[in-house]
């Protein structure tokens, strides 16, 4: 790493520790919202430390552009009031949260340990379009179409979710409609 | 390689100068004399009718969605455009499926009505 990316990486890090700071403290859940956006474009920044250019794009477009709109979206549906029973936890589950968080902190830390002597630079072109393109349509095509499944599967939940109507189901309300009209029609006005 | 992007730092940096810059100067540069009348929510001149925030239709949660699911397709055949003609038949078989399948959910998603704004 060289020194403007030890820079970069020190800055980019500690901007995404605070929106994540901010995500998980925040009342308020739009607030919580904006936060994630922080966290998200200071990932991309980290990924550019990592020779991953395209991903640092793609995390920008996709993360920042759509997927925080779309929690936004779904505070807007659930209605953004802020939390008001925040009721402090048991100190059992407060003991239990920082162990697990212990627990994380140290499976990451043996394993970086590990891995650490394995490291080397990345090939030349590693990050970029096209080199990101030859890894993904050569080696990695299941997974490559398993997201075509993940994201029909997106769709399919949603429309659950929100209940759509079928086209016979609205031709058959519209005719419903119509004959309630109809019938209100033929009564006569008291 | 980190050069190249120093332009997009300085807009970032430029930008979240001229956005602070903005907010300071006007809390600082202009004249406050609170009235009650003043400090109420400003809603056109009548007063305020009901809560705040309203809760949105579900249909932008789903159009919404459909955003997000057809917009990660693009950002897929992005990089794959890129690489077409070294990928070869593979590469341009795996993107038909990819897309046949994404095809099939917009189908879907048409004949479900959640194209249809008015319902």
């Amino acid at each position: 790493m060289t020194d403007a990316k030890f820079l970069l990486f020190f800055f980019c890090a500690a901007i995404a520790l605070a929106g994540a700071i901010g995500t998980i403290a925040s009342k308020l859940p739009l607030r919580a919202a904006m936060s994630l956006l922080v966290t998200i474009i200071a990932l991309a920044g980290l990924y550019l430390t990592l020779d991953a250019q395209l991903l640092a794009a793609i995390q920008v477009l996709v993360y920042a552009g759509a997927v925080v709109v779309l929690f936004v979206f779904v505070i807007m549906l659930i209605g953004p009031a802020p939390e008001t029973s925040s009721a402090p936890g048991s100190v059992v589950w407060r003991m239990l949260s920082l162990v697990g968080i212990a627990m994380i902190t140290a499976t990451f830390a043996f394993s970086f340990v590990d891995v650490a002597s394995t490291w080397v630079a990345p090939p030349a072109g590693f990050g970029t379009v096209r080199g990101v393109a030859g890894e993904m349509y050569t080696k990695a095509l299941v997974p490559f179409e398993i997201v075509a499944m993940t994201l029909t599967t997106a769709i399919v939940g949603a429309l659950a979710i929100a209940r759509s109507k079928t086209a016979s189901e609205l031709a058959e309300m519209k005719r419903r409609r119509v004959a309630e009209d109809a019938s209100a029609a033929a009564q006569p006005a008291e | 390689m980190l050069s190249a992007y120093l332009p997009v730092f300085l807009m970032l940096l430029v930008a979240t100068l001229v956005a602070l810059g903005m907010f300071t100067a006007t809390s600082l540069a202009g004249p406050k004399k609170p009235t009650p009348e003043k400090l109420l929510p400003y809603e056109s001149g009548s007063n305020t009718t009901g809560a705040s925030h309203l809760r949105q239709s579900v249909k932008f949660y789903l159009t919404a969605i459909s955003f997000v699911v057809f917009d990660i397709e693009a950002a897929f055949i992005y990089p794959w455009a890129a690489l077409f003609r070294d990928l070869g038949w593979v590469g341009f078989v795996a993107m038909v499926i990819f897309l046949a399948v994404l095809a099939i959910t917009l189908v879907y998603e048409w004949k479900k009505g959640a194209l249809e704004w008015e319902r």
